[in-house]
């Protein structure tokens, strides 16, 4: 990603602008319902306008707003679920996925693929939906997800890899 | 055939079906709400941004400030103790006569010594008024006690 040249302060119009959106469908893949991302998403919104100054000081917004996205969503689902349930939660891909995030495909081969990236483990999962929906690189990932950008390169080629061969079994 | 090209799908291409997938629809006016409870946690923020900026400069120069005193004062008592060349401020009885003995014979230039017979004399007249001031004083104790404030007036 690009890095903003003037180090100003972004204004929550601008960053819904710029990032409102994505955030909103990485929360519902994360959090699995609608109501639910959106109350994440407000909170998420609330601590951007709390820091403010700290914008000025920051490299990569992208990969900050997403990480910011994530805690709050973790935050959520456990407080929301029982600490230990959230936990597992969050472990194994959260309560969301893609089937939360996206409207169920008519073409059978998207279904199918679909059904098999939701049933990736959590961490893939994830890695994919970053990778391919938003648009990060493997970096912004590490920092979104505080893994390394090699584990989150491995995690996505993993994850690719299973799928590419569910598709070549399933045809 | 058609098994063997589906199963050299390459890592590009499962990317290329995945973004085939439609997001669900964003609903409406979350854009608004989510700006709103935006602007009112930023309203209860304790500060806003600017006076964060002005609580951290006048820290600053508050810690400046309580940081050069102690330095400026130092400075202060080494300029007066230079001054003062060395000699405590009240000097021993009989000590002008040894001070003016020891200019006199002294083995300083012309200048050193007129600087110095300068010194000495505004120290000798220090010393004369400090002592009318006492003096004063001594003549005035007690007499606030003994008179009686009807006798004021």
């Amino acid at each position: 990603m690009k890095r903003d040249r003037k180090r100003r302060s972004l204004t929550p119009e601008e960053l819904y602008g710029r990032h409102g959106q994505s955030l909103y469908r990485y929360l519902l893949f994360r959090v699995g319902s609608a109501e639910d991302a959106e109350d994440v998403l407000q909170e998420a919104f609330c601590r951007f306008a709390r820091y403010d100054l700290r914008w000025r000081f920051i490299r990569d917004p992208k990969a900050l707003v997403f990480q910011v996205a994530r805690n709050e969503a973790n935050r959520f689902l456990r407080s929301k679920i029982k600490q230990r349930e959230g936990e597992m939660k969050i472990r194994a891909g959260a309560g969301g996925g893609f089937a939360a995030a996206f409207a169920v495909p008519e073409e059978p081969t998207l279904a199918f693929l679909m059904a098999r990236a939701d049933g990736l483990p959590g961490e893939q999962k994830e890695v994919v939906f970053l990778k391919v929906f938003d648009g990060l690189t493997f970096k912004e990932i590490g920092s979104v997800c505080g893994i390394s950008a090699n584990t989150a390169a491995s995690r996505y080629r993993y994850g690719i890899e299973k799928l590419r061969e569910a598709l070549g079994g399933k045809s | 055939m058609r098994n063997k090209h589906r199963h050299s799908r390459g890592p590009e291409e499962i990317e290329r079906e995945l973004a085939r997938l439609v997001f669900k629809s964003t609903p409406s006016g979350l854009r608004q709400k989510v700006l709103d409870a935006a602007s009112n946690a930023r309203r209860n923020t304790l500060l806003t941004p600017s006076l964060r900026l002005a609580a951290v400069a006048c820290s600053v120069l508050l810690a400046l400030v309580l940081g050069t005193e102690p330095i400026l004062r130092r400075a202060e008592s080494s300029r007066l103790n230079a001054l003062l060349d060395g000699r405590s401020a009240g000097p021993a009885p009989g000590g002008e006569a040894s001070e003016l003995a020891e200019v006199l014979a002294g083995e300083d230039s012309e200048a050193g010594r007129m600087v110095r017979l300068q010194l000495a004399a505004a120290s000798a007249a220090r010393k004369e008024q400090e002592r009318q001031v006492t003096e004063a004083w001594r003549r005035l104790k007690g007499w606030s006690v003994d008179e009686a404030s009807e006798d004021l007036i």
